[in-house]
């Protein structure tokens, strides 16, 4: 028992110290809208699911503690329980509602932000900057309004929305900015679009997310969000 | 080319493996010769038994684990400091580790462990005798090994795949010959996943002992049934795309590259891998549940919720594949769908944990190391399936994709439900596979070890994940601030690989010292613990009368004997061929030869494949049974019926795959350049192959007859007929792809002649085999081989192959041709 006590203790110590780091990874502190729904979608989502996690954990806990065969116990056979319909319903019934409060979010958001979703009304309004993506083994091209490119580093007004539009020039790749958003897979046959709402003035990592051969991992880029009016010079110059 | 001392320490990794293995493979030789171990292998290559078929896959199963598992701590040295280099792994050699890696673990691990613990278990829970067609349980075998010799062959010559398992076109369809390893070892591989299903599902529909009804079935064969049904579909569509891989890789076809589509590749893949995350995850929910009945000393609570939900799994895990595929960009509206189908799984799972947790509530938990295996598992599993459903959300899994989340997610599944399963039923059923019982000491080390190494290995790969690491990169920067999250996991895994040297430890010492175990070491309560350990060749003699849920448990407790049935089914047929083995090693051979474009040997190998299916149809094990041992006419009838029923499932395999070319013909006609398919197709043409074809079916209905009532002319007349009109559809059809092939339409093309090759190809090679079959079936009976009931059942069997195959035809008419005409 004391050996398997000191176990438990060095598990939970392991699953302790990535949660105590966790406050401060790049998902979770986002720098931009749409970064900031996702965030929060992962943080209600996450919520519910350390209600289930806590309530097995408690009950197979208590059992294992309170059932577990020692020598003080009668020795006799247990009874022989096949079932009870109301608990049965409870644990049908139960997930059921936790699921349909994700859910909710979920479908309104996905409608929202999936790439290829119809762009909302305001749009139009907003402050909106397009930008052209090449990907290509290993390496990033970045083409902006009037002409102007930018490799592996990629320029935008903070404040604005970024509207990236992605082609490949010879396998998939995924383009992603942890801090700005969630990704979107680059295709060699078609394009596809990616939306970032009012993203923040900061520098931040850009990866390539889907495994694209040899250098992969230095597949990288970094965006440079700046006000606008510096965003305008560089453009210019 | 060049030797250079730094060329020879670039490929030492391969080197080493030289070096180090053919010593090894020497000394084992040795050994097997020393120790007389000759005659104990040449039994086990010829054996049909279930047991010790299992026994093989098992085996097999637990030496890839080991290589898998190597690559696995190779993975984690690289990754254990910011921009490190460890020995020559990085870059290509790192991309070929984590696709060896993923692949062998599931594909041949995973896979051959549950399925070998299936074949050794599934017949004694419920009764049978044996798997209900051993021969084919042999060949079965011998196809996993062989593609899995393959797959890991493609290292040894230094070109592993290095596109991931899931090798993503069109990267992999570069010109890397590993990649074609991967390709052909899982077509082979797969193939004996298939043969197994549809053995499995035979098995457990129709070898059931008297009494043992669907409502008294133990939850491990209900999984495995299930697990069995999924695999059908599964693999099917796996095989098919595989084969539409091959033709872009070899023949100059465009399904997946850039010209084609990406993601059809994806979608087909998908369709197969999520079906296969609950065909690995199902036997273990399945086992466990016989484990924690076992040790809590009550029956599993909630039966028939238990059950239900085994069913409600495997449906919907057919329809939630797109969740692999949320950054695709296939629209919100698909997104949406398979967002909701995903997390609707967590229903039933959930259903499942809580009848987990509640069989154990009043019970007397006795925590024996199978025991242990299952309490590590439950909240390990919950934690893979709650990150599953936060997966299940689109807009959140835009940010967890293809990041080190999905890694630590999915490893948390399976390890945490399939590995620690497998590990549960070695040691829960070791009496059943070796007649003896682990130590349980040293199964505890393994235990501890292994579930703390596995939680500091998965669980801060979620964090680097949420930091911003993608997965498959070989290293990270410093300012990436991933370091102690990864400097943790590689601690634990090599804490998970020490636990292993507990496990082979364990298995020496019992091999050695062990004492032979009784036939009920854990006071079980279902079937399988009524037969000896090991079980003898000859199971169930007597056959009980099952009347419970839990016969042996009942008899235990009431003091009575279990009742035996009066009345019994034929034991299905023994054999002791080597052509399985041949069969198996040619085709391996073959698909060597195929991937350097050798194709002189390659199609010897392919006559040897032929050759060894004739010698089994002429030399059939049944000739000397049916007149031996199955004298009762019933008894034939239900041999009879099992072997039908064999064939629905390999029909319903065929079918699955037909219907994805039919889709991708579908999808890809009409091209946009090449000529379209209302310039191509001569109607003349098409109407004499099917005014040939058509009427075979008629013709064979009419052999049926004549050999129904006895009338010999009409049969032969029948039989002649129908092989004549087969041979000039062949010729109809070869002298159609023959102009085609003159007029330089192959199907590097276009999209639309690719699909129509591969579709109405495939059903031209079903029309030769058919009339090769039949031939040989005339022969057989020209020369009076064997007893008359065999062939009558061998021509019952063929009507059914050859009634699909023109079925087929139809369905080719209708899709290809007659839209074309219009």
């Amino acid at each position: 028992m004391r050996r398997s006590g000191r176990l438990l203790c060095l598990l939970g110590g392991s699953a302790l110290l990535p949660l105590a780091g966790g406050c401060s990874v790049r998902v979770l502190e986002p720098a931009s809208e749409t970064a900031d729904e996702q965030a929060k979608l992962i943080a209600l989502s996450f919520a519910i699911m350390v209600v289930v996690t806590a309530t097995v954990l408690a009950l197979l806990a208590r059992f294992v503690y309170r059932y577990r065969e020692r020598p003080g116990r009668e020795p006799g056979l247990p009874e022989q329980t096949r079932g009870n319909r109301w608990l049965e319903l409870s644990w049908i019934v139960v997930p059921i509602l936790l699921l349909a409060v994700l859910a909710v979010p979920t479908v309104r958001l996905t409608m929202a932000q999936s790439p290829g979703a119809e762009l909302p009304a305001d749009d139009a309004e907003a402050q909106v900057v397009h930008v052209e993506v090449q990907a290509e083994q290993f390496a990033w091209t970045f083409r902006y309004a009037g002409g102007k490119t930018s490799h592996d580093t990629l320029y935008l007004p903070a404040g604005y929305t970024a509207v990236f539009h992605l082609q490949s020039r010879d396998v998939i790749h995924s383009f992603w900015i942890p801090k700005l958003g969630g990704k979107v897979d680059v295709f060699p046959d078609r394009e596809t679009t990616l939306r970032l709402v009012d993203v923040k003035a900061g520098e931040y990592q850009g990866k390539c997310a889907e495994f694209c051969g040899t250098e992969h991992a230095w597949m990288r880029f970094t965006a440079h969000v700046v006000d606008p009016a510096a965003y305008e010079a560089w453009l210019a110059g | 080319m060049k030797l250079s001392c730094e060329a020879l320490y670039a490929q030492s990794d391969v080197i080493l493996a030289w070096v180090l293995g053919l010593p090894a493979m020497a000394a084992l030789l040795l050994y097997i010769t020393k120790r007389r171990k000759w005659p104990l292998l040449l039994e086990y290559a010829r054996t049909t038994n279930h047991r010790k078929i299992g026994l093989m896959y098992i085996g097999g199963g637990l030496l890839f684990l080991f290589r898998g598992g190597l690559d696995a701590l190779l993975i984690r040295a690289q990754l254990l400091l910011p921009e490190w280099s460890f020995w020559v792994l990085q870059k290509d050699k790192y991309n070929g580790l984590f696709t060896t890696h993923g692949t062998i673990m599931i594909f041949f691990v995973a896979m051959p462990l549950l399925v070998g613990l299936m074949n050794v278990v599934v017949p004694l829970q419920i009764g049978a005798r044996d798997m209900a067609f051993p021969y084919l349980n042999a060949l079965s075998l011998w196809l996993f090994l062989g593609g899995a010799a393959l797959f890991n062959v493609s290292f040894l010559f230094a070109t592993p795949p290095t596109a991931g398992w899931t090798a993503y076109a069109p990267l992999a369809l570069g010109p890397n010959p590993g990649q074609s390893y991967y390709v052909y070892s899982l077509q082979i591989s797969g193939i004996g996943t298939l043969l197994t299903a549809i053995n499995l599902l035979t098995t457990i529909v129709r070898h059931r002992a008297p009494g043992m009804t669907w409502a008294r079935l133990p939850l491990f064969t209900w999984a495995s049934l299930v697990a069995a049904a999924l695999m059908l579909f599964a693999f099917s569509a796996l095989s098919a795309g595989l084969l539409l891989m091959l033709m872009d890789r070899q023949f100059g076809t465009d399904f997946f590259t850039g010209a084609g589509s990406p993601i059809y590749w994806q979608h087909l893949f998908w369709i197969f891998g999520h079906p296969e995350v609950y065909i690995l995850a199902l036997p273990a929910f399945g086992l466990f549940s016989d484990i924690i009945a076992t040790f809590a000393k009550k029956p599993v609570y909630g039966y028939g919720a238990m059950v239900l939900s085994i069913i409600l799994i495997g449906f919907l895990g057919l329809m939630v594949w797109v969740h692999h595929m949320f950054t695709v960009g296939l629209g919100p509206i698909a997104n949406t769908f398979f967002a909701l189908s995903t997390m609707a799984i967590a229903v039933p799972t959930g259903i499942k944990v809580f009848n987990w947790l509640f069989t154990m509530r009043g019970g007397r938990l006795q925590m024996t190391t199978p025991m242990l295996f299952a309490l590590g598992f439950i909240p390990s599993f919950v934690v893979g399936g709650v990150t599953g459903v936060m997966l299940a959300v689109p807009v959140a899994d835009f940010q967890f994709h293809d990041s080190y989340f999905v890694v630590g997610h999915f490893h948390y599944t399976i390890v945490g439900s399939t590995i620690l399963g497998i590990f549960a039923g070695l040691y829960y059923w070791y009496p059943k596979l070796t007649g003896k019982q682990l130590n349980e000491r040293l199964g505890k080390w393994h235990f501890w070890l292994f579930i703390a190494g596995f939680h500091m290995t998965f669980l801060p790969m979620h964090f680097a994940g949420l930091q911003g690491m993608p997965r498959r990169t070989y290293t990270y920067s410093a300012a990436d601030g991933v370091f102690g999250y990864n400097a943790i996991s590689s601690a634990g895994a090599f804490l998970m690989g020490a636990s292993m040297l507990f496990l082979v430890w364990n298995v020496v010492r019992t091999h050695r010292h062990g004492r032979p175990a009784p036939a009920d070491p854990w006071d079980g309560r279902t079937l399988e613990w009524t037969v000896g350990s090991p079980p003898p060749e000859q199971t169930f003699e007597p056959m009980p009368q099952v009347q419970s849920a839990e016969p042996l448990w009942q008899a235990k407790r009431s003091g009575r004997l279990m009742a035996e049935a009066r009345q019994t089914r034929p034991a299905p047929v023994p054999a002791r061929p080597l052509t399985p083995l041949v069969l198996a090693g040619a085709l391996t051979a073959g698909a060597m030869a195929m991937i350097y474009r050798w194709y002189v040997p390659a199609a010897l190998c392919a006559a040897v494949v032929l050759a060894a299916m004739l010698i089994r149809s002429w030399r059939d094990e049944r000739i000397d049974w049916y007149a031996g041992h199955v004298r009762r006419e019933a008894d034939r009838q239900t041999l009879y019926a099992d072997k039908r029923a064999g064939v629905w499932g390999y029909l319903t395999m065929d079918a699955i795959v037909f219907a994805v070319f039919f889709v991708t013909y579908v999808l890809y006609t009409p091209s946009a350049q090449g000529p379209q398919p209302g310039e191509l197709f001569e109607p003349g043409s098409v109407l004499l192959a099917t005014l040939l074809l058509l009427p075979s079916s008629a013709t064979l209905v009419l052999a049926e007859r004549g050999l129904r009532r006895g009338a010999p002319r009409l049969m032969w007349l029948g039989l002649g007929a129908t092989l004549a009109l087969a041979l000039g559809f062949a010729i109809a059809e070869g002298r159609e792809f023959y102009t085609y092939a003159q007029q330089g339409y192959t199907p590097a093309t276009s999209g639309f002649l690719a699909a129509y090759y591969v579709l109405v190809g495939l059903h031209f090679a079903h029309v030769l085999f058919g009339a090769g079959w039949l031939a040989s079936l005339m022969l057989q009976r020209r020369a009076g081989h064997g007893p008359p009931a065999l062939l009558e059942e061998k021509q019952r069997i063929f009507g059914l192959y050859w009634h699909f195959v023109d079925a087929v035809w139809i369905g080719i008419v209708a899709i290809v041709y007659v839209p074309s005409l219009l």
